[in-house]
């Protein structure tokens, strides 16, 4: 299952050979090519911090709030990537 | 972290709350004295939006109205440029920083003058795609953060 990823991120790195892809905040993406899926749980976390600050009654509540609703969506996605892997993996048989 | 709700010396009235909300995240709870939450709010949507242009820089915002050169596209009409780039309108939600950053994604598309290639690089590997939900993401909780805060103070003038 790795290997579309790792073909399509050679591919790419085989067509900007020519250019120079050294990090440069703001200008130049991290080159983090394998590893994009570790930047989904900052994202899962900062949605649940701003949707438990809203939804809360007392800030006190949000930390643990945040934290518990964090993990049921990392769970949650984690569940939807296992079922599709399932799905495709079926189909493509 | 104590209740937050303070009484606040005056009541902002809900239009300006959610002005001031769209000016800076978080400011439109700070307005209506709930300064703990306007604080978390805002440096989480602040920082997620940041680190969308940091993990595959600024090129991320695509403006509508310019090509992938940063050039003005004189004769397209701004509905059916929105509706090819729907993200722009969530990225925008997130305040002045997204208007300056779309400025500055144009300016990083222009060619630089000594090596005639784009100053910032667009790539179109998944990294992106992952920035551009970091920033339409903070736009759209932005956006929810500014209802909840105009609404609050509705409540509150009452």
């Amino acid at each position: 299952m790795s290997f579309l990823p790792t073909v399509l991120v050679s591919n790419f790195i085989a067509q900007s050979s020519s250019v120079d892809m050294s990090y440069i905040p703001f200008l130049r993406p991290l080159p983090i090519w394998n590893y994009w899926y570790l930047l989904l749980f900052p994202l899962c976390a900062g949605v649940a911090i701003v949707y438990k600050s809203i939804k809360c009654r007392h800030m006190s509540q949000v930390p643990w709030e945040a934290s518990v609703i964090a993990l049921w969506i990392v769970l949650g996605m984690s569940g939807a990537a296992l079922a599709l892997a399932i799905v495709v993996g079926y189909v493509a048989k | 972290m104590s209740d937050d709700r303070r009484s606040a010396p005056l009541i902002a009235p809900p239009p300006v709350v959610a002005l001031a909300g769209w000016l800076l995240p978080g400011l439109g709870y700070w307005l209506i004295g709930q300064r703990v939450r306007g604080v978390t709010i805002g440096l989480t949507i602040i920082v997620m939006y940041v680190s969308g242009l940091l993990i595959a820089g600024v090129r991320v915002i695509d403006v509508p109205t310019y090509n992938e050169k940063g050039q003005k596209l004189h004769n397209a009409s701004l509905t059916n440029e929105i509706r090819a780039k729907p993200w722009s309108i969530a990225q925008v939600m997130a305040g002045p920083m997204a208007v300056a950053s779309g400025a500055a994604s144009i300016w990083a598309a222009e060619p630089d003058e000594t090596t005639g290639q784009p100053r910032g690089v667009r790539t179109h590997v998944r990294i992106p795609e992952i920035a551009t939900l970091y920033t339409a993401v903070a736009g759209m909780l932005n956006l929810l953060a500014i209802i909840d805060a105009a609404s609050r103070a509705g409540r509150e003038a009452k």
